[in-house]
């Protein structure tokens, strides 16, 4: 390349002549151009606390990373990771998902269907999944490069992900979220609201089954790959290594790709031993690229902690570990990690540290001591409410982060009919200043200033409360999760430390939002030749399970109430009410059940029975098809792919209790087959149940009125997803063999061969009759043979003379041993010379 | 033996027998014995392992031909005297003057370099001399250059000297350039038969006739950008000093060659703590590409934040480099900005000199390895070369951080290299004034360019070249310095000798390290694929003799990578990795138990059979004898 201009050349010229002589003259222009500063990359950094109900903490940092794609070209960035950008790019990623996950996720107690739960609990070991955008016949190839950078990049053995015996080509029920974003656009022109959901919802459901039965009737014989409608299908490679240990290694790695490392910012926090000791520690690794407005990559580092607090601050109140039931605990930063953050990266667009008090928790609180909570007037209720909020002051995540389609084109679309002029909004609902103050819905309120069941410290910056959301959000409590916000940059009085310190001595019990089933899944059977599959989904009806019908009838109610205040305020003019929409909902939309999806991947030494399949509800076993919607097998090849299976149920409303199981029979492998230390028995990849009906999205709303412009916690800032729920990792015996079996085997074989061998020389080669004919014509006396006189030497009787003169029972000894020694010592010889 | 024995007692009375004795069983126990020691072979053969063969004779061959001769890359000089018409002196310049000169400048220059350098890679044996004469309508040649442009008689007719010696030597650089260039478009329809890279390993002086007295001091030489370089300030009416003239000639000569000690890397600017390693291995992989990445440390983010736009930094600067450098080296740049990478030792205040100072013996242990994640590149797949080049922007405290050599001087360029590794620059914020905190700043283009240039003369440094372009000021040699490309010509074609030297021999020493290895370990498979490469790699090493031969630069080069990169993936052949531990124990553990007791009861019948034989037929013929 050619720099033609002149004045350029020399002054380059110069520099250059003169560069080794002239000291750098220190500049007197300090003002660097500020125009010139185009910092496009974004980075930030969040950390989001929970209490648990089981007294422990949820700390999830959550870091993003945004690269648009006008800065992508020539892969020169100050911000973003320059590994990631490779691996992306060398790799044509779409997307990719690592985690390294140690512990399990407790979905009882620590919930399972919200968006933390949804995104972060993870099966134990490593998981990964790529999408990538090469050609079908290239992705096998081009999967195996990257486990092998990455395996690099975080030092753990995901090479191991590369043989094709663990890795899954999932068609339909992984990344579901594609088929349920897709083509709704159509569906809009019938304007009603409630309709334009239901259509939606209806539309969605259809969509995925069409797609799936398109597997099923196509592939009537169940191959691979036929799933034409779904773009995605072959480039897209899931595998999961159970086994894999997770320890410092790969956090220190991961730490690196953060421009602030551990050296300042939330990450400081992270104390090793602290960190490796909780109950469960989740590190995720999210890569999308062109997924952003501009294109780009998004990348996404999240670290998920449950933490007990230490003993010091849970003092004297060590609360007895009832299940669901104990004393409230004591936590702040320092009880949790040692340490208060001391400083927030320099280099994050904003460092937030958030506080999350979940639905159940605030409703348990108000039960504890109605006392405390002030009563306020309001003739709204919760839904309303939550409805009727500004538009301006919401937080609008579906504007800039191009998340839920659904909710904002119903806002925007649906909305404006029933929604009420901003001003007569806040005279009525008289919007929290942020002082400090929960509105608990029903007109309650909790001061977090003074109030006589706990005190926080300090007062967070801003408060988000939950919208709840007319889509059927499964499971949500009714109470709205409140998420207090302390924006570090605006902080200045660092050393910054939150806690929560109870004021009661009550013990309090409240669940968190959980999926609508429990789910586990084990082993049956005894013996090293076949067993069972058992899993078992146990519905979670105690306190949030609400069915889809209850929601539609919340549904109803709460338009009705819109629509009447609406008719109220806009008296006079004509607007058109539809009152039978609560009717249509039932009618239209006879919800039959919960829609469940089963992805599992069993390696091809698990031979299952496919035609084994059964599902036994509330104790009672129905046809397979009467559950099942559709199925996508792939049988499993010997030592080439495992067995996967994709199966679609719709679990009928109101079950308690539905076992699905399968039987397999075990197989037998090759002796180099087996991991190191066999005996522990294998590990099989845990299961996904997906809820494609509900999704992790929440949205939540400033309870005030903020100058500080819009934030989003970043673990909010995510894609639409049907809500995932991994079950246990199954620990199989196989038939393991003796490792030294060869050697035996060898040893016995040629023993038996080597007597036949001998034996039959024998027969061939013995003078039978000739040697008898010596015998008898030698006669007794003399025969004693040597070896006879041999052995009667040693037994101490003198025998023959001639023997006994010349050798005594010493010297026999003697040289017995003499010879062993020989024979020895000439063994050990030639081994040591054949090294 | 019982048998023998209990007949031992009566030795008088000897069995006789009166039928010949039977080898029924005899024949048995033999064609067993025959069966085990005809299955030895066919027993042998199964269990060796597969090796494919590999052609160890013209592998040796190869290496010693690589040790005898040297890859004949061909070098010529060709010097001209260019006498303006007026002050030409027919009677001095005879004939013999021009063949005298001509050997006298060979022989010169191959003294040179024979005295500084034992290596091959300077066109040692093979250089050739032309010296021509140009006084406008007078030219005369002698000597003999194959295959090359040689620059036309005109020089003088041109009017190029009158009008551009008197400005500045780029001018005069440009324009005798452009003198040859016209000339190669003329002549290349006529001999359109050359090999490719012709250009390369042709190198001209010319030598100016200067009417000024004979007065030393205007005795000055200058080397071109290109291939090459003029003498002024030499009368050439008068009888010349030939020994003088020849020594001046053949110095620039071997200056050319890559001869001359400052191109060796011995002589090297103070700032560099760097051993003799040039001429020994480029920073480079085995298929000639390396990766150079440029690291922005930012030690303390708190007090300032600063970060570049390396885009038009790699596009300005960079770019041309890299495109310069293409015939020997494929080289790709990327960069990242790093935070919170404090050096790994203490800086000292200087109160003199008012700035914060790292001495000269504390530069080895500036590189903070634990901090500074330089990383190695994720694109850059297998054995491939990483050059670091890290600039480091100090933290407020320690702000005019300077480098101070071991001469007591601040190094000027404020930067060092590590020869194999890269290079560290530290850039000091203009002012070390903190201004507001967390403002991210960006390094202008302005502040960048000192720093590029170091780095550029940090790669010439660790390409083992001199840091600047080639300057003597007590010879009065001086450099036309090269701008965008960072590299002169002839430079490169120092730099693709040596590469190409440097593979050849490489080549050979890791085939002939491959053909040891793999004698020594008979157990070892040898799969087809590493035979092939073998074959390829010795076959690549001809093709690179016989370009050279030819005088094809970038032919020979080619040849030599290739020969190179075949030689070192048979010798990484995954295969020959995976040796299999397969120990003599095992060998006794698996055929002990069967052929052992087999072998015994088949010997040992053996024996008493023929013994047995041997006994009756004794018997035998005792009876016959009898009867």
């Amino acid at each position: 390349m050619q720099i033609s201009s002149d004045s350029r050349m020399l002054k380059m010229h110069s520099i250059l002549f003169w560069m080794f002589t002239i000291f750098l003259l220190v500049r007197g222009n300090t003002q660097n151009p500020k125009a010139e500063v185009t910092l496009e990359e974004e980075f930030t950094e969040d950390l989001l606390l929970r209490p648990l109900p089981d007294g422990k903490v949820l700390s999830h940092f959550h870091f993003i990373h945004k690269l648009p794609q006008a800065r992508s070209y020539g892969g020169h960035h100050s911000l973003f990771p320059k590994a990631i950008f490779q691996l992306v790019k060398k790799f044509h990623v779409k997307e990719m998902e690592l985690s390294f996950t140690q512990g399990r996720w407790n979905y009882q107690r620590w919930g399972g269907f919200d968006a933390i739960a949804a995104f972060n609990a993870k099966p134990v070991g490593v998981e990964l999944w790529a999408l990538f955008d090469v050609p079908k016949a290239e992705v096998d190839a081009t999967w195996g490069n990257l486990t092998h950078a990455l395996s690099g990049l975080f030092c753990a053995s995901i090479n191991f992900l590369e043989s094709s015996t663990s890795v899954a080509e999932p068609s339909f029920s992984f990344k579901l979220d594609e088929h349920w974003i897709e083509g709704n656009d159509t569906c809009d022109s019938n304007l009603g609201t409630e309709k334009s959901m239901n259509c939606k919802q209806k539309k969605h459901f259809k969509e995925w089954q069409n797609a799936a039965s398109i597997t099923f009737t196509e592939g009537g014989k169940i191959s691979r790959g036929t799933l034409s409608s779904n773009r995605q299908l072959g480039q897209l490679r899931y595998g999961a290594l159970p086994r894999e240990a997770v320890c410092t290694e790969n956090l220190t790695p991961w730490l690196k790709l953060l421009p602030c490392r551990d050296k300042s910012g939330l990450t400081t926090l992270l104390d090793r031993s602290i960190v490796y000791n909780g109950f469960y520690h989740s590190l995720r690794l999210n890569i999308k690229s062109g997924q952003l407005a501009e294109g780009g990559i998004l990348l996404r580092q999240s670290l998920t902690l449950v933490l007990l607090p230490s003993r010091q601050e849970r003092n004297q109140k060590q609360g007895s570990s009832v299940h669901h039931a104990v004393q409230p605990q004591n936590w702040s930063l320092f009880s949790l990690f040692g340490k208060r953050l001391a400083s927030g990266c320099p280099l994050a667009k904003s460092s937030h540290v958030s506080v999350e008090l979940v639905g159940g928790f605030i409703e348990q609180l108000k039960e504890v001591d109605q006392s405390t909570i002030v009563v306020e007037e309001t003739h709204l209720n919760e839904q309303t409410q939550s409805l009727e909020r500004n538009p301006e002051y919401s937080v609008d995540a579906g504007s800039n982060i191009g998340v839920d389609p659904d909710l904002q084109t119903f806002e925007s679309k649906s909305m404006p009919e029933v929604f009420l002029p901003a001003g007569e909004i806040q005279t009525e609902t008289s919007l929290i200043e942020s002082d400090g103050k929960l509105s608990l819905g029903n007109g309650l309120e909790l001061d977090l200033r003074s109030n006589k069941l706990f005190s926080l410290s300090p007062m967070p910056g801003r408060i988000l409360r939950e919208v709840k959301e007319l889509l059927p959000h499964y499971g949500s409590s009714k109470k709205s999760s409140f998420i207090l916000e302390y924006e570090l940059q605006m902080n200045k009085s660092f050393p910054f430390d939150v806690g929560l310190s109870w004021r009661i001595n009550k013990p309090l019990k409240w669940s968190p939002i959980r999926a609508p089933f429990r789910i586990s899944r084990f082993l049956v059977g005894s013996g090293n030749a076949r067993g069972t599959i058992t899993t078992i989904f146990k519905a979670n009806l105690a306190q949030n399970f609400i069915s889809a019908t209850s929601i539609h009838e919340n549904l109803c109610r709460s338009l009705q109430a819109r629509l009447l205040h609406k008719k109220e305020s806009l008296q006079g003019k004509d607007v058109e009410i539809r009152d039978e929409s609560c009717s249509a909902i039932k009618d239209d939309d006879a919800v039959e059940g919960i829609d469940v999806i089963i992805f599992q991947i069993v390696p091809w030494y698990v031979r299952m029975y496919w035609h084994t399949l059964t599902f036994v509800l509330d104790g009672n076993l129905v046809p397979f098809w009467n559950l099942a919607t559709v199925m996508r097998l792939v049988p499993a090849k010997d030592r080439q792919s495992p067995a996967m299976m994709e199966l679609g149920i719709q679990i009928p409303a109101n079950t308690v209790s539905l076992t699905f199981t399968i039987e397999f029979d075990k197989g037998f492998l090759h002796i180099d087959e087996h991991p190191p230390d066999a005996n522990r028995g294998f590990d099989i990849p845990a299961a996904i149940v997906s809820f494609p009906g509900y999704y992790s999205k929440v949205q939540y709303e400033y309870m005030h009125n903020t100058t500080l412009g819009p934030f989003i916690p970043s673990f909010l800032q995510t894609e639409k997803k049907p809500m995932p729920v991994y079950t246990e990792i199954l620990l199989m015996q196989l038939a393991t063999p003796d490792f030294s079996m060869p050697y035996n085997v060898i040893t016995l074989t040629c023993t038996v061969l080597a007597l036949y061998f001998g034996s039959l020389l024998n027969v061939l080669r013995r003078r039978i009759g000739e040697e008898e004919r010596r015998s008898t014509k030698l006669g007794d006396s003399t025969k004693a043979g040597k070896l006879k006189l041999i052995i009667s030497r040693y037994l101490g009787k003198t025998g023959d003379k001639m023997y006994s003169n010349l050798t005594s029972p010493k010297v026999s000894k003697l040289s017995r041993i003499f010879i062993v020694v020989i024979v020895a010592v000439a063994a050990h010889y030639m081994l040591n010379l054949g090294k | 033996m019982e048998e023998v024995q209990q007949e031992q007692p009566t030795p008088s009375e000897k069995p006789i027998r009166s039928r010949p004795p039977g080898c029924k069983r005899l024949l048995v126990t033999l064609s067993v014995l025959i069966s085990v020691v005809a299955g030895i072979p066919f027993w042998w053969k199964l269990t060796e392992v597969y090796r494919a063969p590999l052609p160890f004779t013209e592998i040796e061959e190869h290496a010693r031909k690589a040790s005898n001769t040297a890859l004949g890359l061909p070098c010529q000089l060709q010097v001209i005297f260019a006498i303006p018409p007026e002050n030409f002196d027919e009677a001095f310049w005879i004939d013999g003057l021009l063949q005298d000169l001509a050997t006298s400048i060979h022989q010169q220059a191959k003294n040179i370099i024979s005295k500084q350098h034992n290596g091959s890679d300077c066109c040692g044996s093979n250089i050739g001399v032309l010296v021509s004469l140009d006084a406008g309508e007078i030219c005369r040649r002698h000597g003999q250059i194959e295959n090359r442009m040689i620059w036309p008689c005109g020089l003088v007719q041109s009017g190029i000297l009158e009008s551009s010696f008197g400005s500045s030597d780029e001018v005069a650089d440009e324009l005798l350039w452009s003198f040859s260039r016209q000339s190669a478009n003329s002549e290349t329809q006529i001999n359109s038969g050359w090999p490719v890279g012709r250009d390369g390993g042709l190198y001209t002086i010319v030598v100016l006739h200067n009417l000024g007295s004979d007065d030393r001091t205007n005795l000055r030489t200058v080397i071109g950008k290109h291939r090459h370089a003029w003498i002024s300030g030499m009368n050439l009416k008068t009888p010349l000093r030939k020994e003088e003239l020849t020594t001046l000639i053949a110095n620039v000569g071997a200056i050319f060659l890559g001869a001359d000690a400052s191109m060796m890397g011995k002589v090297r600017e103070g700032n560099s703590t760097v051993p003799d390693v040039a001429g020994e291995s480029m920073p480079l992989a085995a298929d000639g590409t390396a990766v150079l990445s440029f690291s922005l440390l930012n030690a303390n983010p708190t007090d300032w934040i600063f970060m570049w736009d390396f885009e038009k930094v790699e596009e300005l600067f960079l770019a041309p480099i890299i495109e310069a450098m293409a015939p020997f080296a494929q080289l790709t740049v990327e960069s990242q900005v790093l935070y919170y990478t404090p050096k790994a030792i203490q800086s000292r205040w200087d109160a003199g000199q008012r700035t914060h100072i790292v001495a000269s013996k504390d530069f080895p242990f500036f590189v903070n390895a634990n901090e500074w994640h330089l990383d190695t590149s994720i694109a850059a797949a297998g054995r491939s070369k990483l050059l670091h080049f890290a600039i480091y922007i100090p933290a407020a405290q320690e702000c005019p951080l300077h480098l101070k050599l071991a001469s007591g001087r601040l190094s000027s360029t404020n930067g060092f290299t590590s020869p194999g590794w890269g290079g560290v620059i530290i850039w000091n914020p203009p002012s070390c004034k903190m201004e507001g905190k967390q403002a991210v700043q960006m390094i202008s283009l302005q502040d960048l360019e000192p720093v590029v240039e170091v780095m550029i003369a940090q790669l010439r440094t660790l390409f083992g070249l001199p840091a600047t372009s080639f300057t003597n000021k007590n010879k009065k040699i001086f450099g036309v310095p090269t701008l965008e490309t960072g590299f002169a010509k002839w430079e490169l074609d120092v730099l693709l000798r040596r590469r190409a030297y440097a593979d050849i021999a490489a080549s050979t020493s890791t085939l002939a390290s491959l053909s040891r290895l793999v004698q020594s370990l008979p157990n070892m498979v040898i799969k087809d694929e590493i035979s092939d490469q073998v074959r390829s790699s010795l076959k690549a090493g001809a093709t690179a003799h016989k370009n050279a031969l030819l005088g094809a630069y970038m032919g020979t080069a080619e040849a030599a990578r290739k020969a190179r990169a075949w030689a070192e993936a048979a010798f990484f052949h995954p295969s020959i990795m995976s040796l299999l531990y397969f120990p003599t124990e095992h060998h006794f553990a698996i055929y002990t138990p069967f052929f052992v007791p087999v072998l015994l009861h088949t010997s040992v019948s053996v024996f008493k059979e023929v013994s047995r034989y041997f006994r009756e037929r004794e018997a035998f013929l005792r009876h016959k004898q009898r009867t």
